[in-house]
């Protein structure tokens, strides 16, 4: 059981290698963005399932901190860029 | 191997495929909303159908529930986020906006 | 070790170094932060690997979410402080390759001298690495004196021990730094920026529920992670960051997070997690025990008021850089500093 889980690990952390290219292409900021939030959903996966293989629960917690804080960096983008030049924000 | 392992192993793999479909979408979909569809999908189903997996080996209700508790917290975040880029894309690139919404 | 589990410490380990040659090297520093943040979820996973759990919180912690927010947003400070032309401001930047941070920000043209020091000074740390590894004591040098000892320190986990207990003093300093360092930013400037929150950009109802649901959940995991850290992975730094990380998310939204609470209970918070510290160093040198050195009978409740003390000046200490950072470019916030400054000049 634990390899199947390790496997799965290297297929998740290969996904993320490749959707690295989306980085270097780009071409805006917010398809990098999204990067990042795929980044941080398969992290939360990947350490979930290590935690499961090292029979260590308490690897859990990192997830959850991980879950918690990666909604910050995209709030942040979107909240102190779109007080730029931008049209700004229309539903305010 | 028990039912519970064989049940894991289906819904992880499961998850795997959406975080798969998820990761080819971002790289090969033409334009940032199409992106944004395939990500969300590897957001909530992939991470999803993982945390399904895993709750079958969880040690405890409370072990259960804190997977569960993970999993509804990146879903709220995720669609979110998503949300929020989606509407800074069309705020700041309307150029790259779906046709019907231009006009 | 398993030839699978071989292949995923390989992957990381390759993932690690291109992560970091990327974020060295790419084009556009907005880049160079979206790679810095793949950089620290790579880095907590391979902690996982190498089980290290407390390492491994920390660094989800600070290097990828309280980091990445400080990149993403000094970026955008960056790119305004560099713009010479007043009426570059009212342009609309560009749609396209580099959109949204445009002048400013593109990676400076590295220069000779400087990389090959850089180069240099990162070979020898990796020599003085590889023998540091070399020399590892066999049985892993203390780990057997600090699991004997455990059953004294008032706490079961042996990390949270060793950091609280065996030794304090490095704690206590550290967080002396932390203060140092948010005095420093206070002196800049970042006095006006921490007190009042100015948003030129409220969040939509949707982020607005999210915040508002998101913010007490952080601080009740903050306040888990540092119950947590006497029996397990956990403690006073991963909880202070994560309080800190509440309170940066309800500025984001536009909400008053210090101007809320009375003054003194903002300086005492502050203050808290050094003073703590001292207060009991103090009191155990006028009891006859050495500095830091806890009761025995009441090791276990000292340990947790000196965690909580800590964790909630660490919190405020990271709301303070976050604010600093966030107020740089907001005319009012500058306007109130210099007139701040004007008015210590005229006595």
């Amino acid at each position: 059981m634990d390899t199947f889980y390790v496997a799965l690990a290297i297929f998740l952390v290969l996904n993320v290698a490749a959707s690295l290219i989306r980085v270097i292409r780009g071409p805006t900021a917010a398809d990098r963005l999204m990067t990042a939030q795929l980044f941080g959903t398969t992290g939360v996966a990947l350490l979930l399932l290590l935690a499961e293989a090292s029979g260590q629960p308490a690897f859990r917690n990192v997830a959850l901190i991980f879950a918690l804080l990666a909604i910050l960096i995209v709030i942040c983008f979107v909240q102190t860029t779109g007080s730029a030049a931008g049209p700004g924000n229309r539903e305010a | 191997m028990t039912p519970a392992d064989a049940a894991t192993i289906v819904f992880c793999l499961a998850g795997a495929v959406f975080f798969l479909a998820g990761t080819v979408g971002l790289l090969r979909f033409p334009d940032i909303f199409s992106r944004l569809h395939a990500l969300t999908k590897a957001d909530n189903l992939g991470l999803g159908l993982i945390v399904i997996g895993l709750v079958f080996q969880a040690e405890s209700i409370a072990g259960a529930f804190k997977l569960l508790l993970i999993w509804g917290l990146a879903l709220a975040a995720g669609s979110n986020t998503c949300y929020a880029i989606g509407r800074y894309a069309l705020e700041r690139l309307p150029e790259k906006g779906p046709k019907e919404v231009e006009k | 070790m398993r030839p699978v589990e071989i292949g995923l410490d390989g992957l990381l380990c390759l993932l690690l170094l291109v992560l970091a040659w990327k974020a060295l090297r790419a084009p556009h520093l907005y880049q160079s932060a979206i790679y810095f943040i793949a950089l620290g979820l790579v880095m907590a996973l391979a902690w996982v690997r190498l089980a290290a759990p407390d390492v491994a919180l920390a660094e989800a912690a600070i290097g990828t979410g309280l980091l990445g927010v400080l990149l993403i947003d000094s970026l955008r400070v960056f790119a305004r402080d560099s713009k010479t032309d007043p009426d570059a401001e009212s342009e609309e930047p560009p749609p396209g390759e580099i959109n949204v941070y445009p002048a400013g920000s593109a990676r400076p043209s590295g220069r000779t001298l400087p990389m090959i020091l850089v180069t240099a000074s990162c070979g020898l740390l990796a020599i003085l690495l590889v023998e540091a590894i070399i020399e590892l004591p066999d049985g892993g040098g203390l780990t057997a004196a600090a699991q004997e000892n455990l059953e004294r320190s008032g706490v079961d986990h042996p990390v949270t021990a060793v950091l609280l207990n065996y030794r304090g003093y490095d704690t206590w300093l550290e967080v002396g730094v932390l203060l140092l360092a948010m005095l420093g930013i206070f002196c800049a400037g970042g006095r006006v920026g921490f007190a009042e929150t100015r948003q030129s950009n409220p969040p939509g109802h949707l982020l607005s529920w999210l915040i508002r649901a998101l913010a007490p959940l952080m601080i009740l995991a903050a306040a888990y992670l540092l119950w947590l850290g006497k029996l397990a992975p956990g403690g006073a730094f991963q909880s202070g960051v994560i309080l800190g990380s509440a309170g940066i998310l309800l500025r984001l939204a536009g909400f008053q997070v210090i101007s809320r609470l009375p003054p003194l209970a903002v300086k005492l918070g502050l203050l808290l997690g050094f003073g703590v510290f001292l207060i009991f160093g103090g009191a155990a040198l006028l009891t006859g025990r050495a500095f830091l050195e806890y009761p025995e009978a009441r090791a276990g409740e000292l340990i947790l008021l000196v965690e909580t003390a800590a964790a909630v000046s660490i919190g405020f200490t990271i709301f303070a850089f976050f604010a600093y950072l966030n107020s740089r470019d907001q005319p009012e916030a500058q306007e109130n500093h210099a007139r701040e400054e004007g008015g210590n000049q005229k006595p």
